[in-house]
């Protein structure tokens, strides 16, 4: 259990970082799930580079970043199996120890802490180390090439939207679905819109937790209050004013728009660094050059 | 009070209520009342001629012009679209497209019912091809309707997704209203549309937009239902009156994307209204009876923007390609990224006070 938590941990890191660890264990032990996974992701990069219209001259640039970033990965790869089977001993031990009493014993938490810590530092390190290509990979990108990327959401199918083509993967910001939604209920008549309300908050409420994040009882509960209040706003609105307005309104419950992209943080990549230093993309660009 | 001072107070109050009256016209006109046409001519037998559009219909009491929007009602050409609005959104005014006009203001953007043309590809077909009465409508007075943009924190009223001429009374009232508010108006159009009328709306608008949609009579006639030359007539006309104009072709493979065709629409616009305009070539993606035809190859766009950049033109851009550097503004002096755009989005701007920020350059337009 300790090996696969570690291994989901270093990978999640490494490669994916939004994924979750338990899943990314799964894949890695199901060769089935794990190839649906793989080719999902060289999809989802292919999408990105077709949007952002790579000139031969930055795919030049940009390749010898990946690689040599690729090869701090490996490095640090090869560091942790030097340190896995300690780490497997020592975690097993603290496991074994828990099981057995309330608390462990300080020096099995010592030894179970350091190794951990050493494991922590070494992820990060890494991750540091990577972050420097990140950089320069995103000078070499033009403004709006970074902005495409900060905007980028992976996806197998980009939605093709011609009304609000703004985004090149996934159309975040897209409110036309939930326009509608407020559209029907001010249609309805009140015993409807009575009878119904609660159960539409909730659907809207569980959009939410599935594509951002799930919400405590009190969490829960005040954003299906403000649900209910932009219900009664959007259906108390003269016509004109929900024309012009049911945009704005429509922002308020469309998860897409609350999923923020909060920046590299310590120890992680950030997006230009999950998209770009990866031997999927390295192959995507290798091929494109070769195109172009 | 006496006798005399009643009747001086009377008076006043009178003159002041005809004053209000007239300038407040606007918003006393029951906006659900159709308003007469300002060009057209009697004919007999109850027949009208509308003068609005080069289609010139004859309509014979009760019909309706080619555009379904004005009506002979007993000897009289009405306008059944004014104040009545079938669409609306804020958007930005890189939507329009004018990519010369206040980079990311924000446009109060409506449309009423109807078109003049009725080219095979619209998108908004559903409202351009219908009757004003076979569409939901809002009614706005031009006076409600400046207030409105105004109260949206609109500096822009953009008559656009529908063809703005055939409402052309209710675009003339809101532009001089707007103007009045210290807003600005602008359109989207095909400019088919009779150089009189023209010349009474120009002096109202800000910007224009003209759909160039090929550059052959053969492409109007057939995929339009309309004429060349008139529109040419139209974009020369507005350059005459001094109103800042871009230019879209929408280039749609097989029909109007010949290397001669562009070539022919690119030296035009240099010869006639000057380098320096922006010309959008927007990449076409299949709809209503055009669903036949792929989307434009990138490949196509790509080609069409690289000879007219090279050639002709120093404002070329390159639409419905989010991300594509097409869509960008470049310094035609240093060759630098002004205007970084994806879609409607301005994600970088680097002009100052109109000139490039890096070399100095003075970039036409309204900034």
């Amino acid at each position: 259990m300790g090996k696969k938590i570690l291994a989901g941990l270093v990978l999640g890191c490494f490669l994916f970082g939004g994924v979750t660890a338990s899943l990314l264990a799964r894949e890695k032990n199901d060769p089935g799930r794990a190839k649906i996974a793989e080719l999902r992701e060289q999809i989802s990069l292919l999408n990105l580079v077709n949007g952002l219209y790579l000139t031969r001259a930055q795919i030049k640039e940009i390749l010898p970043r990946i690689n040599a970033a690729l090869k701090i990965k490996e490095e640090a790869e090869k560091e942790y199996k030097k340190v896995q089977p300690d780490a497997e001993k020592a975690f097993r031990a603290l496991k074994k120890e828990l099981e057995q009493n309330q608390d462990a014993s300080p020096e099995v938490k010592k030894w179970a802490g350091s190794l951990n810590e050493n494991i922590k530092k070494k992820v990060e390190g890494t991750a540091e180390r990577m972050a420097v290509f990140e950089n320069e990979i995103e000078s070499i990108l033009t403004e709006k090439q970074r902005y495409l990327v900060s905007e980028f959401i992976p996806c197998l199918l980009p939605r093709a939207t011609t009304t609000n083509p703004v985004r090149i993967g996934q159309a975040k910001g897209d409110t036309a679905e939930a326009e509608k939604l407020l559209t029907r209920l001010r249609e309805l008549p009140p015993d409807r819109y009575e009878e119904n309300k609660s159960k539409v908050a909730e659907r809207i409420i569980d959009k939410y937790e599935e594509k951002v994040s799930v919400l405590g009882p009190e969490e829960k509960e005040i954003f299906r209050e403000e649900t209910l209040k932009l219900f009664s706003q959007a259906r108390s609105l003269p016509e004109v004013d929900f024309q012009v307005q049911k945009q704005e309104l429509a922002k308020q419950i469309t998860p897409d728009i609350h999923r923020k992209e909060t920046g590299r943080r310590k120890g992680q990549l950030g997006k230009a660094g999950r998209f770009f230093l990866n031997e999927n993309m390295a192959q995507i660009l290798k091929n494109r050059l070769n195109l172009l | 009070m006496d006798r005399r001072e009643f009747l001086k107070w009377s008076a006043s109050a009178l003159a002041a209520g005809l004053l209000w009256g007239n300038l407040d016209k606007q918003l006393l006109w029951p906006s659900n009342s159709n308003q007469e046409a300002r060009y057209y001519t009697r004919l007999e037998s109850d027949r009208v001629k509308c003068l609005l559009c080069p289609r010139a219909c004859v309509i014979s009491g009760g019909a309706r012009g080619f555009c379904r929007t004005r009506e002979n009602q007993g000897g009289a050409l009405y306008s059944l679209t004014y104040g009545k609005v079938c669409s609306f959104h804020t958007d930005p005014i890189e939507k329009l497209p004018l990519f010369h006009f206040l980079p990311g203001a924000k446009t109060f953007s409506l449309a009423g019912a109807g078109c003049n043309l009725t080219c095979l590809y619209c998108q908004n077909w559903q409202i351009s091809q219908a009757r004003p009465e076979d569409v939901k409508t809002f009614n706005l007075t031009p006076l409600e309707l400046v207030k409105k943009a105004a109260a949206e924190g609109c500096r822009i009223i953009a008559f656009t997704y529908t063809e703005p001429i055939v409402s052309y009374e209710y675009v003339l009232d809101t532009a001089k209203t707007a103007r009045k508010y210290n807003l600005h108006t602008v359109i989207h159009t095909a400019g088919f549309i009779n150089p009189e009328p023209l010349k009474e709306l120009a002096p109202y608008l800000s910007a224009v937009n003209v759909d160039l949609k090929g550059f052959s009579d053969q492409f109007y006639q057939k995929v339009c239902s309309g004429s060349l030359p008139e529109v040419l007539t139209t974009l020369l006309v507005l350059r005459k009156n001094k109103v800042w104009v871009e230019v879209t072709n929408l280039v749609i493979p097989t029909l109007n994307d010949s290397p001669e065709e562009i070539s022919g629409l690119c030296r035009w616009v240099k010869q006639n209204l000057g380098s320096s305009t922006p010309v959008h070539f927007s990449r076409f993606w299949p709809s209503y009876q055009l669903t036949n035809l792929p989307a434009t190859p990138i490949s196509t766009m790509d080609r069409i923007g690289k000879s007219a950049r090279g050639e002709w033109l120093k404002y070329v851009y390159l639409g419905n390609i989010p991300g594509h550097q097409g869509e960008d503004t470049i310094c035609p002096k240093c060759k630098n990224t002004l205007l970084s755009r994806v879609s409607y989005q301005v994600v970088a701007n680097h002009l100052k006070n109109g000139a490039c920020g890096f070399c100095g350059e003075k970039i036409p337009g309204i900034w």
